[in-house]
C-alpha cells in the first residue's frame, strides 16, 4: 500500500506474514509485459458484498426502530434477524472454506491463471505457500506448496527485502521464474528489447512446458521444500 | 490532510475489508439484541433496575431477563412496565390482576387482563406513578415483559454511568490514553 517500508516485529510470525502477504500483489501485478498478472477481484467482491449487505440490512432496522420504535417494526425485525445471520454465516463459510487464505489471484495475457495462497503455523516462522498456476483450459501446470523462512526475505531490522522474497518465489515457482529472466535480459541491454517479442505466447502447454523444465533444473533444491499435496489446504484457521 | 488518506484509496477494497470488519462488530451485536427482542416479543429484553423500590427482592444495578409472550400476569408476578409520557421502565410485582370478562369460550380474545403493581418496598401501590387518569395497567399495552432471571449487580455499570457524567469523560480519556499507549 504505502512507498515507505513498514518495519516489522520479527518475533510476530502474522506480521510477518501479513507483511509478506502485502508484498505479493504489487510484485506480480509489476512484472514485465507478457508476465504481467492483472489481479482478480471476484471473490473479494463477493466477500464485500456479502459483508456490507448484511450490515446494510441492520442499518436500515436500526433507523427504522430508532424512527418508528418497537411496535410498527416489531413485524419486520425477525426477519430481518433471519436474513442478517443466514449472511453472517454465508460470509463465514465464504471466508472458511472459498478464499481459504487466498492472498492473490491474477492472470496473464493469454489467460494463465495464478492463485497464491499462504498461511503460517503459530508460532512457527515458516511462510508456506500453496501454488496453483493453471492453464485457460483449467489444466493445471503448477499445483503445489512450497515453504521458506522468513529470514530469506526480512533482514536484522525487520525490514523486508523486496528482492530476496521476489528471489525466493522465482526460484520455486517457474513462471515467476521466467519473468524474472526476462526482467534480467531487458536491464542488460537494449538489444535485448527485440528478443522479448520472440518468446512466444502460447496458450496450450506445450513449448512452455519445455522451457519451464530447463529452467527449474537450474533451481536449487536445497532452498525448496515443495510437496504437490493439496490436502493441507484446510489447515488454516489457525493463522 | 488529502495525503494521509492516500494509503486508503490506491488499495479501496483493503479498507473497505476493514471498515467491513469493525461495522460487523457493531451490527451483530446489535442485531443479537433485536434477535433476543423478537425471541422475548419485547421491545426491551434485559433491563437494569434503577431504584430500590423491590429490595430485598431486586437490588439496584441488578440485571433482568424479560419475558413477554404470556397474555396473562398472576399475581405475586413482577412485571416491567412503561406508562405512556413516561420513558423509564419500572419493575415492580402485580398485586391485582383482573381477568376479562367472559369465561372459557365467552371470553373476549382481544381483551387483556388488567393489573395493579406495587413496589415491594413501596408504602402504596403505583396509582400515583401511572399515567394521569390511570388506575390499571393493560396487560398487552403496558408491560415490557415479566422477570424471568436476573444477574445480580452487574448493570451498576450503567447506573453509575448515566448518574455520574463525568465518569463518561473519564472513561473516554483512559480508552485514548489506553490507544496511544498500546501504539508501540
Amino acid at each position: 500500500m504505502s512507498s515507505s517500508p513498514q518495519k516489522v516485529s520479527l518475533y510476530s510470525a502474522n506480521d510477518l506474514k501479513n507483511a509478506t502477504d502485502d508484498a505479493l500483489t504489487p510484485y506480480l501485478t509489476s512484472l514485465p509485459k507478457p508476465y504481467t498478472f492483472q489481479q482478480q477481484h471476484s471473490t473479494t467482491n463477493v466477500r464485500l458484498a456479502l459483508g456490507y449487505t448484511a450490515v446494510i440490512i441492520a442499518g436500515v432496522l436500526f433507523y427504522a426502530d430508532y424512527k418508528l420504535g418497537w411496535n410498527a417494526t416489531k413485524a419486520y425485525t425477525g426477519p430481518a434477524c433471519l436474513a442478517y445471520f443466514a449472511l453472517n454465516g454465508a460470509l463465514t463459510y465464504w471466508i472458511w472454506a472459498v478464499e481459504a487464505g487466498v492472498v492473490f489471484v491474477g492472470t496473464r495475457e493469454g489467460g494463465q491463471k495464478l492463485t497464491l495462497k499462504s498461511s503460517t503455523r503459530k508460532y512457527d516462522p515458516t511462510y508456506k505457500l500453496k501454488v496453483t498456476y493453471e492453464a485457460p483450459s483449467g489444466k493445471k501446470w503448477e499445483d503445489k506448496e512450497i515453504e521458506g523462512s522468513f529470514t530469506q526475505w526480512f533482514n536484522t531490522y525487520g525490514y523486508l527485502q523486496k528482492k530476496d522474497l521476489q528471489a525466493w518465489l522465482a526460484n520455486n515457482i517457474e513462471v515467476l521464474g521466467l519473468a524474472e529472466n526476462e526482467k534480467e535480459k531487458a536491464s542488460q541491454g537494449k538489444k535485448s528489447t527485440h528478443s522479448a517479442t520472440t518468446i512466444p505466447l502460447k496458450v496450450d502447454d506445450g513449448p512452455e512446458e519445455t522451457k519451464t523444465e530447463t529452467l527449474s533444473t537450474a533451481t536449487e533444491p536445497s532452498a525448496v521444500l515443495s510437496t504437490t499435496s493439496a490436502k493441507k489446504g484446510r489447515s488454516k484457521k489457525r493463522t | 490532510m488529502l495525503s494521509s488518506l492516500a494509503p486508503y484509496l490506491s488499495n479501496p477494497r483493503q479498507t473497505l475489508a476493514q471498515v467491513l470488519n469493525f461495522a460487523l462488530v457493531l451490527s451483530t451485536a446489535f442485531m443479537l439484541w433485536k434477535s433476543l427482542s423478537v425471541i422475548a416479543d419485547s421491545p426491551s429484553p434485559i433491563v437494569v433496575v434503577l431504584s430500590g423500590s423491590m429490595e430485598p427482592a431486586f437490588q439496584r444495578g441488578d440485571l433482568l431477563f424479560l419475558w413477554n409472550r404470556d397474555k396473562t400476569a398472576e399475581v405475586g408476578e413482577i412485571v416491567v412496565y412503561n406508562v405512556k409520557g413516561k420513558d423509564i421502565p419500572i419493575v415492580h410485582r402485580v398485586v391485582r390482576s383482573y381477568a376479562p370478562l367472559g369465561v372459557g369460550a365467552d371470553a373476549d380474545a382481544s381483551a387483556s387482563p388488567k393489573l395493579l403493581t406495587k413496589g415491594d418496598n413501596n408504602v402504596a401501590d403505583d396509582t400515583e406513578l401511572y399515567a394521569r387518569g390511570q388506575s390499571y395497567l393493560d396487560r398487552k399495552e403496558d408491560i415490557v415483559g415479566s422477570v424471568r432471571g436476573y444477574v445480580p449487580a452487574v448493570g451498576y455499570v450503567t447506573i453509575m454511568l448515566s448518574e455520574h457524567p463525568w465518569l463518561k469523560t473519564v472513561m473516554l480519556g483512559i480508552m485514548g490514553l489506553m490507544v496511544i499507549l498500546q501504539r508501540e
